[in-house]
């Protein structure tokens, strides 16, 4: 299937279900939660990607009180409800061809109201009509001034390791 | 450019392991509620310029100092940078770019176009020129005052740009996400690309490093470490970090050939030979790694959050997990630990340590490998082990197969013959092929030289085949084709002869068959070939366990204090505890001599290698003034100084990071001060200096040996006040010599004048003298008389004694200035009644006297009659009338004018005239002449005030 450009637009992959969990590995206690419900867009030609997750979709918390505390106290929702990564793609991959990619992405990770450029390892599987994305990083709570207090410091690492899955699909053309 | 694939040999993967160095940590940096260091950078004059997320920094060793930049904003500074005059410039996340000196002042470039965008790079090509790269924004060039973007072809894709260098060339390279740019301004102007293609890893380079031979270091993101040769035009990929280190973030060029690179989570050094070592970071590093700088010293500087840790890499440490290690031995693979329990070899890798000769309990003094790679071992009451490390075999021989004693100190040899040195004297053992197979023959030197049976602490095998000997309290003993003596040190004017040390615990090679020996109190001397003393170390107090020769033309001397270091110049350095050095207790000849001419030590407890400089550098500490006041003392140009700011106020700081605490000044004011006077303060201050020429000399050393310290004079010059300065006395002596020359000249001018007045006074008092005693007066008188005679001889008598009485005043005023008025009256009288007496009807004298009192001159009056007579007709047909009126202020004198026919004969007028003269002396009035209608007045003013002296 050839893929045109049309109208000068890029082509455009993009999913409303992509996966996101992370996990705080702490000496006391490990704590992880998942959300289904991430965005994410790849624009093939300009090789640029979008991606966001809205924080109160996270679900897994070993209980409310843990739930709460993430979402009011350390992350802040009411003022910073989501979390984004956007930029570009260094390798010049031509994802429109069917194939695997280990590719780094550059761009802004922007959570809790602060960003902070990071360059990750993504692999993309292209089947031409779809593109599965995973990536897994680690975010230091310090990057995003995420600030635990000391009392919960044995509960919660510093670094929190995250994995992304997702299937981007073709965006039905204009 | 091809990879030359046989390189690949070189491209080492995994192996890292842990080597220690001691990390210091400087006191953190509090100023500003800084987070971050970002940049440590080291300028030419070895300043240390710190880049944190709230600005600039400088740092001495001591202090922190900010650099505000112009507009006074805390922002996170992105690089910094010194251009090829010598100006740093720093680079901001925002766009901002300004230059400083050490003393804070600032200015900055403007620079709209720049602004919001993060500032990666600030470089200067070999004109000077400045390139600035950017994080979005590309290239810029700063063309005099105006700042243009560098457009060329695909650079305008290039936005994020994480840094940049001009290599040897003048080319322009830029480490960017898509490989390396190389970028030539000069024409013809090019544009080249490394990447993947080209050998490159991998596509994200975010550090380039230039070393001394123009070959560029290249730091891979998520790789590791690549290689540029200039000459081949070749990249050689170098080595891949394991990914669970982190990804690079900072790198930086050591020693030649030696690579430094810093992930956020670790130190990895790269060896030129292909290994690498994982530098174990102290455990106080909680943040995470932020820059990385090998200074000029060697010093390895680490940014840790707002502190910074500095490590001496010249020292590195290894843990082997031991205790009581007492020697050590070199072989190809391993090093040989000899301890209290037993014997350990380390792998040289330093992966393994594994126990030896498990069944002997042996306390290990001392080991010596010999050529063949047989281990001898000399233990503390056990004797001596050869142990094949091959066959794990051994032999053991005690003082029953000859030795001189079982506890061996030390063992050093050459060939299939070693020497002891024992509690009990001296032993020599030597061997055919195989000591295993063949006889072995000890030689007890007691017997055949007749030793005593001393302590010997040290043997040294010397190159030049020379076998030496440190005894305690018998000196020094050499033997050489079979000789065995004493060796006497000569006097020497320097070293005392009870300092010649007579117990010697190390020995080690000097140069040209030179040897260094250090005593039991600390001394340590250099020897010649016939015994002189050549050279003395000075620096050390304690005693010297042991003395080893590193690398070509280092000498260490180690002391429970510290290890001096000493350079072929004779300077040295200590490293001691405030380098890292801490709880030091090495032991007596427990250090050892690498083939690659690295020094290994055993510190008891674990071992310490140190590695020497590869360039014999002079190190000392480098001088910085800080601020001067007055200012013009900042350059090295004459100053002057005005005698009401006579004083001077230098701040100083001398950099040594190494140990900056062990920093100390000294300084003198020549001109002032008579000696040095020696400081650990930072600060001089000289006031009230009185005028004259000065040179102010300060000196900073790190040891108590300031004679090779560098110094730094400024002369300058206190004028005296204007009163004191040479034109002023100049012209106030002038001018006081003027004043009394005037003075004088006119003083005598003066005196002068008042003789000649006198002189006139009384040459005019001799002519009215003169003018008085008038023959003709006489002779008419005597006519009259002789005349008077006849007719009446009572009137004769009066008219004589009239006569007389004129004469008598005449006499008796004669000197006299002025005289009363009523006494010329009384003259005037007597002169009138002879001039009637000859006259008779012809004169009639008016006399008109209101007033008879004051001064006149004498014979005035009378003078003026005289003259009325003298000038005019007096007969009977034309009488003359003169009256003569006195008032209170004039004598008036007057007589109508009635001219004689025949001029007088005398001339009258220097009479009249001459009177007026001296009348000039005697009051300010003056006498008045008239003429007016016929009537000639002559009026003389009355002297009340002015009497005569």
């Amino acid at each position: 299937m050839a893929l045109t450009k049309a109208n000068g637009q890029g082509n455009i992959f993009s999913t409303q279900a992509g996966t996101i969990s992370f996990t705080s590995e702490a000496p006391l206690e490990i704590i992880s939660a998942t959300s289904k419900k991430m965005e994410g867009v790849i624009d093939v030609t300009a090789l640029s990607f979008a991606f966001a997750v809205s924080i109160r979709t996270f679900e897994g918390f070993n209980n409310g009180l843990q739930q709460q505390h993430f979402y009011e106290n350390y992350l802040e929702t009411d003022k910073y409800p989501t979390a984004t990564y956007s930029g570009k793609i260094i390798e010049h991959v031509d994802l429109t061809k069917p194939g695997t990619y280990q590719v780094r992405a550059k761009g802004q990770l922007n959570i809790h109201g602060r960003s902070k450029e990071r360059i990750l390892k993504v692999e993309l599987i292209s089947t031409g009509s779809e593109i599965k994305v995973s990536a897994a990083f680690l975010v230091p709570l310090v990057d995003h001034q995420i600030e635990v207090p000391r009392i919960v410091n044995q509960k919660i690492a510093q670094e929190i390791s995250v994995t992304v899955h997702g299937t981007l699909t073709l965006a039905v053309k204009p | 450019m091809k990879i030359y694939w046989p390189l690949l040999l070189v491209f080492m993967c995994g192996h890292v392991f842990s080597q220690d160095f001691y990390f210091r940590k400087e006191p953190p940096l509090v100023i500003e509620d800084v987070r971050q260091i970002n940049i440590i950078f080291q300028a030419e004059d070895q300043m240390i310029w710190l880049g944190t997320d709230k600005g600039v920094f400088w740092y001495d060793g001591r202090r922190y100092r900010q650099s505000l930049r112009p507009d006074q904003q805390l922002k996170k500074v992105t690089c910094i940078a010194q251009s090829r005059k010598g100006l740093i410039w720093a680079g901001y996340e925002d766009g901002y770019i300004h230059t400083m000196s050490a003393h804070g002042n600032g200015k900055n470039i403007v620079a709209d176009s720049l602004q919001g965008s993060l500032i990666s790079g600030l470089l200067f090509n070999n004109a000077d020129q400045l390139f600035i790269t950017t994080y979005g924004k590309g290239i810029w060039q700063l063309d005099g005052d105006i700042l243009k973007r560098v457009r060329f072809r695909e650079l305008a894709q290039i936005d994020d740009i994480y840094d940049a260098l001009f290599d040897q060339q003048g080319r322009l390279w830029l480490a960017t996400d898509n490989g390396i740019w190389i970028y030539q301004s000069q024409s013809p102007e090019s544009l080249s690309h490394i990447g993947q293609d080209q050998g490159l890893p991998d596509e994200i380079v975010t550090q380039l490093e230039m070393s001394v031979n123009g070959d560029i270091w290249i730091g891979l993101y998520d790789h590791g470490l690549a290689y540029y040769d200039t000459d081949r035009d070749i990249v050689i990929p170098l080595m891949l970090l394991q990914p669970s280190l982190g990804n690079v973030i900072g790198l930086c060029i050591g020693q030649p050939g030696e690579g430094w690179m810093a992930t956020e989570k670790s130190i990895v050094r790269y060896n030129q030979d292909g290994s690498s070592k994982e530098i174990k970071l102290p455990s106080e590093m909680k943040d995470r790694v932020g820059s990385l700088l090998y200074d000029v010293n060697g010093n390895l500087w680490v940014a840790n959050g707002n502190k910074i840790f500095v490590a001496n890499t010249r020292f590195e440490y290894t843990d082997p997990g031991l205790s009581g290690i007492q020697s050590l031995a070199i072989s190809k693979d391993k090093i040989w630990i000899g301890c209290e329990s037993g014997l350990y070899g380390m792998n040289r890798q330093q992966q393994q340590v594994s126990r030896y000769l498990e069944n002997e309990k042996i306390n290990i003094l001392s080991m010596y490998t010999d050529d063949a790679g047989m281990l001898w071992i000399g233990t503390f009451g056990q004797g001596l082990y050869c142990f094949d490390p091959r066959t794990e075999k051994h032999l053991r021989l005690t003082e029953k197969n000859g030795l001189s004693n079982n506890s061996i100190l030390n063992i050093d040899g050459h060939g299939e013959t070693i020497w002891l040195a024992t509690l009990g004297g001296i032993s020599e053992v030597s061997w055919k092929g195989n000591p295993f197979n063949n006889e072995i023959s000890i030689t007890g030197f007691n017997d055949k030289f007749n030793f005593p049976e001393v302590y010997v602490y040290d043997v040294f095998a010397a190159p030049d085949g020379k076998i030496w000997f440190g005894t305690d309290g018998k000196g020094l003993y050499v033997y050489e084709n079979g000789q065995f003596r004493s060796f006497e040190t000569k006097a020497d004017t320097v070293v005392r002869t009870d300092d010649h040390p007579k117990t010697i615990y190390s020995i080690a090679a000097g140069q040209n068959n030179t040897i260094w020996i250090s005593g039991v109190k600390g001394q340590v001397l250099q020897l010649s070939e016939s015994g002189q003393i050549l050279d003395h170390f000075q620096g050390s107090q304690g005693l010297i366990k042991s003395l080893v020769r590193s690398g070509v033309s280092e000498m260490l001397m180690i002391r429970e204090e510290g290890i001096h270091v000493m350079n072929r110049f004779g300077q040295s350095n200590l490293y001691a505890e405030s380098s890292g050095l801490s709880s030091f207790t090495p032991t007596i000849n427990a250090a050892i001599q690498d083939k690659d001419g690295s020094v290994w030590i055993a510190d008891t407890d674990r071992i310490l290698h140190y590695v020497p400089c590869r360039e014999d550098t002079l190190q000392h500490v480098r001088m910085h003034l800080r601020g001067v006041s007055p200012g013009s003392l900042l350059t090295d140009q004459m100053a002057t100084l005005e005698a009401d700011s006579n004083f001077i106020d230098i701040r100083y700081t001398g950099l040594w990071y190494q140990d900056p605490a062990s920093v100390r000044y000294r300084y003198r004011l020549i001109g002032h001060d008579h000696d040095w006077i020696y400081t650990q303060d930072l600060r001089a201050v000289y006031s009230g200096l009185s005028p004259g020429q000065y040179t102010f000399i300060l000196e900073g050393s790190h040891s108590e040996d300031f004679s090779n310290a560098p110094s730094l004079t400024r002369q300058f010059v206190v004028i005296p006040p204007f009163y004191l300065r040479w034109w002023f006395i100049a012209g106030t002596c002038l001018l006081i010599t003027w004043i009394a020359y005037s003075y004088f000249t006119a003083r005598i001018k003066r005196l002068n004048k008042l003789h000649e007045l006198e002189r006139e006074k009384t040459m005019l008092r001799l002519h009215a003298i003169q003018a008085q005693v008038n023959p003709h007066f006489l002779f008419n008188s005597f006519n009259t008389l002789a005349g008077i005679i006849e007719e009446n001889q009572e009137a004769a008598v009066d008219y004589v004694d009239q006569l007389s009485g004129f004469f008598r005043g005449v006499l008796t005023h004669r000197n006299a200035e002025l005289i009363r008025l009523e006494e010329e009256l009384e003259m005037v009288r007597n002169y009138i009644y002879i001039l009637q007496k000859r006259y008779g009807t012809n004169l009639l004298i008016h006399e008109e006297i209101a007033h008879a009192a004051g001064w006149i001159a004498p014979l005035s009056i009378q003078m003026l009659v005289e003259n009325a007579i003298k000038h005019n007709i007096v007969s009977a047909e034309r009488p003359l009338s003169i009256s003569i009126v006195v008032d209170q202020e004039w004598v008036s004198v007057s007589n109508p004018i009635q001219p004689k026919i025949n001029a007088p004969t005398e001339s009258t007028g220097f009479g009249l005239s001459s009177l007026v003269a001296r009348y000039v002396y005697l009051t300010r009035r003056k006498i008045e002449i008239r003429k007016e209608q016929n009537t000639f007045t002559v009026r003389i003013p009355i002297i009340y005030n002015d009497k005569p002296v």
